[in-house]
């Protein structure tokens, strides 16, 4: 009996505080191993940043936590349940939404489009076929909200195709906020930036620290140490370091296999 | 069609359409009736085409076999003396609706390449299926006795009137029209113009694209279904010819002669592509040697088609 | 059953089959190096017959006509590939889809300008034309027995040239990675040439061997075509084995279908149904085979790696 609550007890912890917990993943190409065992556990409400040198893994461990691709072995837990065997789009209607190294947006859509596009994901019911989307006040008040939230608002008529690349990254985040995930998902959102749009979509991120949690890629150490609240060390595969910004700067291992390089 | 002058073309054309059946024969050419009917009938089936073409990206180079599925559906039942259009209809839009999910389920599990030829090879099956009925003509085709009967009780409706059915054809393909320009608006729409857009960026937002290219590939079976059913009714003869290859690649020409993914692009590509086989065809008997290069030198240097020359400029 | 009879439909089979190969190599090949999806491959077959055809009658020596007729057919290849194809390579699949439809339209109607829609009957030379007698009963046609063995022999040395040669090398490495074969310094203009006639001259060579039979006709290309799809389909876009294994495959189904197919039913249906659904299930066999196999394969059996 005590044994059955305690595990009750230790469960309801972990619900509170971790949304996402994977253990020992492991991926293979061929016979080159992308990662191995690779154990991260990602807290509620927090900032969890994924660095390492390239071909680490990042953007495989990503993939795998998407779902965009399947792990040989290992384990995710995601609100305290197993999402091994859901499908990608499934895993992101249940919160799990992600941007991409290469920004991907309609570029055929105007901007306030590519948002409506992902409110009408988020909602479900698409089999509509008679009354235009142009004329659903709420989702067009609400694509406008997400815009105006990275800083689009005046370009909602804008094709998106014809946008500035930061633009676009913009974009691509106000359709991801549009979603309203849980776990957000952001790989490498500074590339390509200028300064003053990196120092903008710094600003951008930290706001959202408060309502959303935020599992991202970055190269920029700058970008990281100040708005990360956990880091994991990614290299060749292995999760070399965890912990908090401060502990992992002091790493060792860490210095030798990354920021030495940097340096 | 986008700006002013496109969607005045359009409408000038729709009403070029509504005074054919005076026009023609009071120049003398009455056959242009019949003409002009075929193009409306065509239309329909590339504007059904054009659904998944234009607006959801996926090449069916198969689309002839539904229009056949129609046809046949009305020509069987009227053959074993079932005239009944309120049966025939829905049985033979029914129908068509049931083959084209049943490829469509198979056919959209693949990409590319091999979505164009698969969705060509089942329309081949179905055209070798309706040949080998011996029962119902095989490569002769089969006569379809009379049109469909709308009676109700004794309110004797049909459209056995050569005028009657020019004008329904036309009424329903403007109500086609009509639908299929509130169906891209709506929701329903938006998703499938997002697949084509983006369709990896769409599933990482969380939505199952499959269902709705399913759904989009079924209903664009079941309008090329009714053209079927016109088409039977309006020819008073079905054929496996209706189904051959050559026919869904004449589609698909007439949905990228139009322009792609415009409302008004099938109505036009059907209009010059019969237009012109006619044109071409009293020139000579081997008209094919002229339209073959002339096809070729649309897709090398007009892709827009007709319709990209109505386009406002940023809609790429 | 009639042994036979078995035996003469086994032969049919495989001479569909082998048919079926020497287009399908072409065209697997040509889409798996050049991503180019070439409905004009048919033309070629036809052109190739009709080339044979005419030149036969104009030597009045089948062997010289054939001689004369392949590298004919591949001249007219590399004219078509450089002259028009190739502006298409870069375009997507409709595209491309469109353009060699065009072309379609436009051979038929030339061939049919030329040489009229009757198209040409040749006959078999006295030394193909006899019969090799195989026991009482069984008595095979010579020229059966010729076409079965020229497939099999294009198959082993397409085989060996793919597996072992260095242009083999380059074709497959362009099926699975297109870009890196243009990186390692190819000039890829010529390959894609190379690989275009090869293909060319398998399906000229094909029609070649069907005009004494089958005799030469405007829009023969076109039904074997659509069969050739599903070979392709079913062995993987790419692959010269998947190719083959699909293509004899395709030609027993087919042949063994219509000769057997009417049989089995009887067994299980009245006479009446079976004499129905007979001809239309064997007339559809090997499309659904086709499905069947897409189902749990949406690549074929063989694919090739990087093709999309």
């Amino acid at each position: 009996m005590q044994r059955v609550a305690l595990g009750v007890y230790l469960e309801a912890v972990t619900v509170a505080k971790l949304l996402l917990s994977v253990q020992g993943l492991t991926k293979k190409f061929g016979g080159v191993k992308a990662l191995s065992a690779v154990g991260m556990d990602v807290k509620q409400g927090s900032i969890h940043a994924v660095i390492g040198p390239n071909g680490a893994g990042k953007t495989t461990l990503i993939n795998l936590i998407t779902g965009r691709q399947r792990a040989d072995s290992g384990r995710i837990w995601y609100c305290g349940g197993t999402i091994d065997n859901l499908s990608s789009e499934a895993r992101a209607r249940h919160g799990i939404v992600r941007t991409f190294q290469i920004t991907s947006i309609f570029p055929s859509f105007s901007a306030l489009d590519n948002a409506v596009l992902a409110i009408q994901a988020r909602e479900g019911r698409n089999f509509g076929c008679w009354s235009p989307v142009r004329d659903d006040k709420g989702i067009q008040v609400s694509a406008r909200e997400y815009l105006v939230q990275v800083g689009l608002g005046d370009h909602e008529d804008t094709h998106a195709a014809h946008l500035s690349h930061g633009q676009r990254r913009l974009l691509e985040l106000a359709m991801v906020l549009a979603t309203q995930p849980r776990l957000l998902i952001l790989d490498e959102p500074m590339a390509g930036l200028s300064i003053a749009e990196s120092k903008s979509m710094v600003e951008l991120l930290g706001a959202l620290k408060c309502e959303n949690t935020l599992l991202m890629i970055e190269h920029d150490m700058d970008v990281v140490f100040s708005l990360a609240d956990y880091v994991t060390v990614l290299d060749r595969g292995v999760a070399i370091a965890c912990g908090v910004p401060e502990k992992i700067r002091s790493d060792i291992a860490v210095q030798k296999a990354y920021l030495g390089e940097v340096d | 069609m986008d700006t002013a002058v496109g969607k005045v073309v359009s409408i000038s054309l729709l009403v070029i359409f509504a005074v054919m059946p005076v026009l023609a024969p009071l120049v003398g050419e009455p056959y242009y009736v019949d003409v002009f009917a075929r193009i409306m009938l065509w239309a329909m089936a590339a504007l059904g085409l054009n659904l998944i073409l234009g607006f959801g990206g996926m090449v069916s180079f198969g689309h002839a076999a539904y229009v056949g599925v129609g046809a046949y559906t009305v020509g069987i039942l009227s053959h074993h003396g079932v005239s009944s259009g309120f049966l025939q209809w829905p049985l033979a839009i029914g129908l068509s609706g049931i083959f084209a999910a049943i490829f469509g389920a198979i056919s959209l599990r693949t990409r590319g390449i091999y979505f164009i030829m698969i969705t060509l090879a089942f329309s081949q099956m179905l055209y070798f299926l309706a040949v080998s009925l011996e029962q119902y003509g095989s490569n002769d085709g089969l006569l379809v006795p009379e049109r469909s009967d709308f009676s109700i009780g004794t309110l004797h409706a049909g459209i056995d009137d050569d005028h009657a059915i020019y004008y329904v054809i036309l009424c329903i393909l403007v109500l086609c029209l009509y639908a299929k320009s509130r169906l891209i608006a709506g929701r329903f729409g938006m998703i499938l113009k997002g697949i084509k857009s983006n369709e990896t960026r769409l599933q990482a937002l969380g939505v199952s694209t499959y269902r709705y290219r399913l759904a989009a590939f079924t209903l664009s079976g079941m309008i090329c279904g009714l053209s079927g059913v016109l088409f039977a009714n309006f020819e008073g003869f079905v054929s496996p010819d209706l189904m051959h290859w050559t026919r869904s690649g004449e589609v698909l020409i007439m949905v990228i002669l139009g322009g792609a993914g415009m409302l008004f692009g099938p109505l036009f590509g059907a209009t010059v592509f019969l237009l012109l086989s006619e044109v071409l065809a009293r020139f000579t008997d081997y008209w094919n040697i002229i339209f073959g290069p002339i096809l070729i030198l649309v897709v090398l240097y007009a892709k827009g088609g007709i319709g990209g020359l109505f386009r406002g400029r940023n809609r790429g | 059953m009639d042994i036979v009879l078995f035996i003469e439909q086994v032969l049919n089979g495989l001479q569909l089959g082998v048919l079926l190969f020497l287009l399908a190599a072409g065209l697997t090949l040509v889409f798996g190096i050049m991503n180019f999806i070439n409905l004009a491959h048919g033309s070629i077959y036809m052109i190739g017959a009709f080339f044979a055809a005419y030149l036969t009658r104009l030597t009045e020596s089948f062997a010289l006509g054939i001689l004369l007729a392949l590298p004919a057919v591949v001249f007219f290849a590399l004219v078509l590939e450089r002259l028009v194809l190739r502006k298409f390579y870069e375009r997507d699949h409709l595209d491309q889809v469109l353009a060699t439809f065009g072309l379609i339209l436009f051979f038929n109607e030339g061939i049919r300008l030329i040489w009229g829609s009757g198209g040409i009957a040749i006959e078999l030379p006295t030394y193909l034309d006899g019969f090799i007698v195989l026991g009482s009963d069984l008595v095979i046609s010579t020229y059966r027995l010729v076409i079965v063995c020229v497939g099999l022999v294009v198959a082993i040395s397409l085989y060996g040239l793919v597996t072992y040669t260095r242009l083999g090398m380059l074709i497959r490495a362009g099926a699975s990675n297109r870009r890196m074969v243009g990186l390692l310094g190819v000039n890829v203009d010529v390959l894609f040439a190379v690989v275009f006639s090869i293909g060319a001259m398998l399906a000229g060579l094909a029609g070649m061997l069907i005009a004494p039979i089958g005799q030469a006709q405007v829009g023969m290309g076109e039904q074997v075509l659509i069969l050739c799809f599903v070979v392709i389909v079913i062995g993987g876009i790419g692959s010269i084995r998947g190719a083959f294994i699909a293509a004899i495959l395709i030609g027993f189904i087919d042949t063994m279908g219509r000769a057997y197919f009417d049989v089995l039913l009887l067994k299980i249906l009245t006479v009446n149904a079976a004499e129905t659904a007979g001809p239309a299930l064997s007339s559809m066999g090997v499309y659904l085979l086709m499905a069947g196999i897409l189902v749990f394969r949406p690549r074929g059996l063989f694919p090739a790696q990087g093709v999309k």
